[in-house]
């Protein structure tokens, strides 16, 4: 359903980065974003096909992951 | 928890055997917690809050949501309203189509993508929302400013994809081949390798395309949809898995017949379905326009009751269902189009099943292809037996 779970960016390289979601790490394309749009602390939206999407407010970012976890645990349990 | 799951990845088991694909297994995706992240809200929180929840489609995941509300609370949307709301779905049709094009399909095909040109698109469709609504719940448009966003997208469309023609006015495959000629690089590669492979493993004559679906049918199996079977493996009471996106709501345009005849009802047929999505969204943009008028929403309305709310996003078929008790929202369930196209007996599927496949590699790609073809949005993990 594609769900936008923000991601924090933790490495950048060559044009892709690194970046980490509730524990999980991976890789993304930088090619949809401007050059120096996106910097380590970020956080950011991954599309499928592995490109950033969109870069988001930590507060936004922090505020959506809160919501996500508690409604996926809730799922879960 | 698993991240990739939660964002929507469908698992594909393919086995080969005797070099063709002889079986394709679908894992759906898990349902998002959708009715736990909007129970409580009322109208204004849900509203703004289901556009945050979804990494695409964004725009039509908040036009079903609040034609659903809309329903459920029994009002109907001013016209200005419901203009904006189809006028940004429009726009996000557009930049989804055109990077799919430029960046998915180049990638995919082997090409050396448009980024700039998929950039520029998506930075401009991003530049609406704010031109239309300077705040939540209110319309303010400037109607110079909007005619010369609209010139200027349409110069985008027809500089990185078009080759300065429009599409839409093609109905003979012959015209498509000479239209071809004067594309871009990355359209005119995309076009020629997925015409090659449609002539190389010719796809159906015909596919099962949705068109309108009943609402009452629809609310009826939402409302008993508890444990997600139909949500997650829809089809109609007949059994029957149909497929929604551009070729359905395509399928009587001249030069989709045209394809079809010539290629059968595959790779090219679909993403030529996308290219006249795009002229046409151009067009009707330009009529909506004039329709924007000043508008604001007072206090958000109050009450009980049930809706459905639908609306067409690029890769097909929206539906949300909403229960409102006293105003919060009692109950929340959503249908993607994703899960029609991905059903483990639908069209998806069925394109793959008996295609010819010399190698794993070869199947794997092959999936890519029709997922490309299908939704190009869709996270595919893919795996490959012999049998």
């Amino acid at each position: 359903m594609c769900m936008a779970i923000p991601s924090e960016v933790i490495a950048i390289e060559n044009g892709m980065v690194t970046v980490e979601c509730f524990g999980v790490r991976r890789q993304a394309s930088l090619l949809m974003m401007e050059e120096g749009e996106v910097a380590l602390g970020d956080y950011v939206l991954i599309q499928a096909g592995g490109f950033v999407a969109e870069k988001l407010d930590r507060e936004t970012a922090l505020a959506t992951q809160a919501l996500m976890a508690e409604a996926l645990s809730a799922q879960a349990s | 928890m698993n991240v990739l799951a939660s964002e929507g990845a469908i698992g594909a088991r393919l086995i080969l055997d005797g070099g063709r694909i002889s079986a394709v297994e679908i894992t759906p995706r898990p349902a998002p917690p959708l009715n736990l992240l909007m129970a409580g809200l009322g109208f204004r929180e849900a509203a703004q809050r289901i556009p945050t929840l979804f990494s695409l489609c964004a725009m039509a995941q908040r036009d079903a949501c609040l034609g659903a509300l809309e329903a459920a609370f029994g009002i109907s949307p001013p016209p200005a309203w419901e203009a904006s709301r189809k006028l940004l779905v429009l726009a996000e049709t557009l930049e989804e189509h055109a990077r799919h094009l430029l960046l998915d399909g180049a990638l995919l095909l082997g090409a050396v993508p448009d980024a700039e040109g998929a950039k520029r698109i998506r930075r401009h469709v991003k530049s609406l929302e704010k031109a239309i609504h300077p705040a939540p719940f209110v319309v303010k448009p400037e109607a110079a400013h909007l005619a010369g966003w609209l010139e200027e997208l349409r110069g985008l469309v027809l500089e990185r994809i078009m080759g300065g023609r429009d599409v839409s006015a093609l109905s003979s495959f012959a015209s498509l081949q000479d239209w071809g000629r004067g594309l871009p690089p990355v359209p005119a590669l995309v076009l020629t390798r997925l015409q090659e492979h449609d002539r190389s493993a010719p796809p159906p004559a015909t596919a099962v395309l949705m068109g309108g679906l009943d609402p009452v049918w629809l609310a009826d199996m939402l409302r008993g949809d508890k444990l997600g079977r139909f949500t997650s493996r829809p089809a109609t009471d007949e059994g029957i898995c149909l497929e929604t996106g551009p070729l359905s709501r395509q399928c009587d345009h001249p030069l989709i017949g045209a394809i079809e005849e010539e290629l059968g009802c595959g790779l090219t047929a679909r993403a030529l379905a996308r290219l006249i999505e795009i002229s046409q969204a151009m067009v009707a943009m330009a009529m909506i326009l004039p329709m924007l008028e000043p508008w604001e929403l007072g206090q958000g309305p109050m009450g009980s009751g049930e809706g459905i709310g639908q609306s067409e996003a690029a890769r097909g078929r929206l539906v949300h269902w909403v229960r409102v008790e006293e105003s919060k929202i009692n109950s929340y369930r959503l249908m993607a189009p994703t899960e029609w196209n991905f059903h483990p007996e639908g069209p998806f599927v069925k394109a793959l099943l008996g295609a010819p496949a010399r190698s794993p590699e070869a199947a794997s790609h092959l999936a890519r292809l029709q997922a490309y073809a299908f939704d190009p949005c869709v996270g595919l993990l893919i795996e490959v037996y012999d049998a």
